[in-house]
């Protein structure tokens, strides 16, 4: 009763007079067309264009509308000037720099215009806002309704970015995407003219599969075994564990991919190729003449360094799991003679199982994408694959496209948007997959309780 | 008579707060005994350290002494206790799982392989057969708030234990859930011995034979059930039971 009032007597105001309804109209147009110039302009080169012509036609609304409510209604118009300014500063910026804004065009990924866009957030959103107000009558609703496009600006860039990285890893990467370069490994061979070389990334698809096995496997019983031990047995040991595991996440990886190399691969280097000790920690390969060679770092050291940055993955994540089944179900099964071991089997992994296996999931995908480990202890790929073999992925075959042997770079950089895609491709699979498990898991263990 | 648990000086203290101030409790086989009370007269504290379930909350005291049977609970390995002291509580908590895996979750908990005949026998004391005899591989979560209450009871008399305790096992059920509830713990008197805590007095009369009334942590009055609600010998009995306000200030002065 009392809201139909308070807008009975905010709304004639606004209704009597349209000339008012008009420029909160005009508010809102220019607000929104300048909004959608800017998720135009992530995409588009050129259009930071329309940029200025945009926040003239604000700035012009915004005086209009101070000026009517100066004169007219005889009211002083804050909401007008706040708009108005940030749009001139906006145009001012645009206008002062493009010149300097081509500096920062690396490699065509990031546009001239993705400095228009903000600019004509910050000028559009405001006038949309309060457009909006004026229009909806000044209600607590209105109100709520006219802070909905201020909270509208991180998602559109966030969605704004995501589009623009999707649309260019596609747009690139489908265009060398060709069975040949999937099912051939990028090989150096001496000719009676020299070495040729031939592009291919099998072995780095396959070895990005290698490593998330091998990784998964050996992180998955430590890990969960740590959250178990942190959720469920109280004892000084558990913090003693929670700050490792805290720890092994601050560690930078770049460290824990130094101290790979220099704590085990160079021991092994005391012993030669074809030795178990430097076949396991360094790998091996035949060259074309039959002879045993080391190689930098095997798949299974890789993994094995790699799990340092799962285990604490997949521990948060367990003892997330745990801590939430319901005190009632735990005390159920006590109570019942259950002994802890036998809940833990039967009911707490269970119910933690969505837990892990997400858990499982973000540190596979960690595996798949880790670069700094592999700086070391990593090869181009042309040595095949196997636990025992040169370790190398996708991802690590983007890095070396820039930073790899010469030869490597000339021969693959026309690839790099190939394996950015195709290593896109295989983690949302891992997600889709582990989405299903998680649901099937969910629906059977986690139903709700009725009563609570 | 013989008394399967006692209890003598028993208190229970939760760090700094003392919930049990001292309650010697005979408690008789194959009958069932209610303890009534307001709430946090301390009734639900003294039902879990029965069993030892007050071992769960941390800086839980437990002061006294109760015997099973003449044996110190506080000595015997509380797996072991807990299979003969069973608990049904407030809010039903079937686990995520098949009726039937969850009848035989005790059974199969202590390494035992569960019968049909278990199965069904426990359902039907716990008075739920008829309703879920046709769906016992259904999740028990799709049964109704009194049905898994049922199911609850099912599950705790399935492992046999000698004594069940339930804490205000009708708390969340309606009039007629928890009637069918009355109905399954009539039919398990004389086999077991139940001592059940309930604010709901009418309740205590309709199931139980003895009946303690408790307030502040202490026992202020117990006997036969149909005695206590006749003829209350205390004053502050008389007035909770005829539903009039009982303060813990009062109960100090017993």
């Amino acid at each position: 009763m009392s809201s139909t009032r308070a807008t009975a007597l905010s709304l004639p105001a606004v209704r009597r007079l349209s000339i008012d309804r008009l420029l909160a109209g005009a508010y809102v147009t220019t607000g929104l067309v300048a909004v959608t110039a800017a998720l135009v302009a992530l995409l588009e080169n050129d259009a930071e264009m329309l940029a200025v012509p945009l926040l003239a036609a604000v700035t012009l609304v915004a005086l209009a509308n101070l000026a009517y409510r100066w004169f007219v209604l005889r009211k002083w118009d804050a909401g007008a000037i706040v708009v108005a300014s940030l749009a001139v500063a906006g145009a001012l910026i645009l206008l002062a720099l493009p010149e300097y804004l081509y500096g920062y065009e690396i490699n065509g990924i990031i546009h001239r215009s993705i400095f228009a866009a903000p600019v004509l957030l910050v000028g559009g959103l405001p006038a949309t806002s309060v457009g909006v107000q004026r229009l909806s009558g000044g209600t607590p609703s209105a109100q709520d309704l006219s802070r909905y496009p201020v909270l509208l600006v991180p998602i559109f860039i966030a969605f704004g970015a995501y589009t623009l990285l999707l649309v260019r890893l596609v747009s690139d990467g489908v265009g060398e995407l060709s069975w040949d370069v999937l099912t051939h490994k990028y090989t150096e061979t001496l000719e009676p003219t020299g070495f040729v070389y031939s592009a291919g990334l099998r072995t780095h698809i396959l070895g990005t599969f290698m490593l998330i096995g091998l990784t998964s496997a050996i992180s998955i019983g430590p890990g969960v075994g740590a959250g178990i031990f942190v959720s469920e047995f109280r004892n000084p040991f558990t913090h003693v564990v929670t700050f490792s595991t805290t720890m092994l996440r601050a560690i930078s990886v770049f460290i824990i991919g130094v101290a790979a190399f220099s704590l085990v691969v160079d021991f092994a280097q005391d012993y030669p190729a074809g030795d178990p000790i430097s076949d396991f920690i360094r790998g091996s390969y035949e060259d074309e003449n039959g002879f045993q060679h080391a190689a930098n770092g095997s798949f299974l050291t890789a993994s094995i360094f790699l799990s340092f940055l799962v285990i604490p993955v997949i521990a948060r994540a367990t003892e997330e799991g745990l801590r939430s089944v319901p005190r009632k179900i735990r005390e159920g099964s006590i109570a019942l003679g259950a002994t802890e071991g036998h809940g833990l089997l039967r009911i707490l992994l269970p119910w933690a199982m969505p837990n892990i296996i997400t858990g499982l999931l973000l540190g596979a995908a960690e595996a798949a994408g880790s670069v700094a480990i592999l700086l070391f202890i990593a090869g181009t790929g042309q040595h095949g694959i196997g636990p025992l073999h040169e370790a190398t992925s996708l991802s690590f075959a983007i890095f070396e496209t820039k930073y790899g042997p010469k030869p490597f770079q000339d021969t693959m950089t026309q690839y790099q948007f190939t394996a950015a895609l195709l290593l896109l491709i295989i983690t949302l699979g891992l997600t889709a997959v582990a989405l299903l498990i998680k649901g099937r898991f969910t629906a059977r263990y986690r139903a709700t309780l009725a009563g609570g | 008579m013989p008394e399967v648990i006692e209890t003598e000086k028993l208190q229970v203290a939760y760090g700094e707060r003392e919930v049990v101030l001292g309650i010697d409790m005979k408690i008789t086989t194959g009958k069932v005994t209610a303890i009534v009370g307001p709430s946090g007269c301390g009734k639900t504290t003294f039902l879990r350290a029965l069993n030892r379930l007050t071992d769960l909350t941390e800086k839980c005291r437990v002061h006294g002494s109760v015997k099973l049977d003449g044996e110190d609970v506080f000595t015997m390995d509380p797996v072991l206790l807990r299979r003969r002291v069973g608990m049904v509580f407030q809010d039903p908590n079937p686990f995520p799982m098949s009726v039937k895996d969850n009848v035989l979750y005790g059974v199969k908990a202590q390494g035992m392989r569960g019968s049909r005949e278990l199965l069904e026998a426990s359902l039907r004391k716990a008075v739920l057969w008829d309703e879920v005899s046709d769906r016992l591989n259904a999740s028990a979560l799709t049964l109704s708030g009194g049905q898994q209450q049922r199911l609850c009871i099912a599950r705790c008399l399935a492992v046999a234990p000698e004594v069940i305790l339930m804490d205000e096992p009708a708390g969340s059920l309606d009039p007629g859930a928890t009637s069918q509830l009355e109905a399954s713990i009539l039919a398990m008197k004389g086999t077991y011995t139940v001592v059940i805590v309930t604010h709901d007095v009418q309740e205590a009369r309709r199931v139980s034979d003895y009946t303690a009334f408790m307030l502040g942590g202490r026992v202020v009055e117990m006997g036969p059930t149909a005695e206590l609600f006749e003829t209350p010998a205390n004053e502050l009995t008389s007035d909770y039971l005829a539903g009039r306000l009982v303060t813990i200030a009062a109960a100090t002065a017993v």
